[in-house]
């Protein structure tokens, strides 16, 4: 394999690691709390990767990276700010 | 004058330098991206109402998710290598590496094939499961179902990325653009993969 094309292996190197340290952390039986860390970190991260390595983002200019994460984590964040308050009163027992 | 023509071209055929293909990809993306939002916002809001949800580790055999992850990650980093292949105008690359990601891709759907298979022998369906608790059901087959539709879609598409590389009739951009919805397959699998399989 070319040298310009070993950043993509080393991105499949460290989102099959995640991987991997997902399933461990999840069949081990860590206390919630720990799992819930964890399992976010690594799925916010892989996000991340395939999104700057993979999609290309981290090369397109700012303005077109900004439209983009801009408009999924503003709309994203109007989804769960409607829904969040109804989930926090089921949790409370509410309804 | 003709340098100013030659910029009013360049804007009128491109958004800051992208073209408008690759925008309207985006675009696309983005618009899916927030209708797997919605679906997993809703999963997540039923799974608290519900109480009580099964344990994942006893419904789904982890090993063999784990395994159709892998199969996914692995097709991506293809992808990724024949985009950049297109880019350096290397196409014998490009035909290789895209029929990597398209075996992937028919490999993903076999497994997946498989899994619902095994989950609807033991009972699970749209109506009712093992567990009494249908929203388990309705939830699995409509999340990994839509997003099995688009590893079909994306299937289709890397099948005419291929004979186009064999007709030598593939541009680089048509490869690019085809990369970013493979990719983003791949995505809305890690969001799957975590919040449905693990926690």
């Amino acid at each position: 394999m070319e040298n310009v094309y070993k950043p993509f292996w080393k991105t499949w190197g460290i989102l099959l690691t995640l991987t991997m340290v997902m399933v461990f952390v999840d069949v081990m039986d860590f206390p919630r709390f720990v799992l819930l860390v964890v399992l976010l970190g690594a799925m916010l991260t892989k996000a991340f990767l395939i999104g700057t390595e993979f999609m290309d983002l981290k090369h397109e200019r700012f303005i077109v990276g900004f439209a983009i994460a801009g408009s999924i984590l503003f709309f994203g964040g109007i989804l769960f700010a409607l829904i969040t308050p109804d989930a926090f009163e089921v949790l409370a027992g509410g309804r | 004058m003709a340098s100013e023509a030659a910029v009013e071209r360049d804007e009128a055929l491109s958004f800051h330098g992208m073209s408008w293909k690759k925008v309207m990809m985006w675009i696309f993306i983005i618009t899916d991206g927030l209708l797997f939002s919605g679906f997993l916002a809703g999963y997540g809001y039923t799974r608290i109402a519900a109480g009580s949800w099964p344990d994942q580790q006893e419904v789904f055999h982890l090993w063999f998710i784990s395994l159709m992850t892998f199969v996914l990650i692995s097709s991506s980093a293809t992808m990724a290598t024949a985009v950049t292949a297109g880019r350096l105008g290397d196409m014998k690359t490009v035909g290789k590496m895209v029929l990597a990601t398209l075996v992937g891709g028919v490999c993903f759907l076999g497994m997946q094939a498989f899994e619902w298979t095994t989950l609807l022998r033991e009972g699970v369906t749209l109506g009712a499961n093992p567990w009494n608790i249908p929203a388990f059901g309705n939830y699995f087959f409509l999340i990994t179902g839509f997003h099995g539709t688009h590893v079909l879609t994306g299937v289709i598409i890397l099948a005419t990325v291929f004979l186009r590389s064999k007709r030598g009739i593939l541009t680089s951009e048509g490869v690019e653009i085809a990369g970013l919805y493979w990719h983003f397959v791949d995505l809305v699998w890690v969001f799957i993969f975590t919040l449905f399989y693990l926690i």
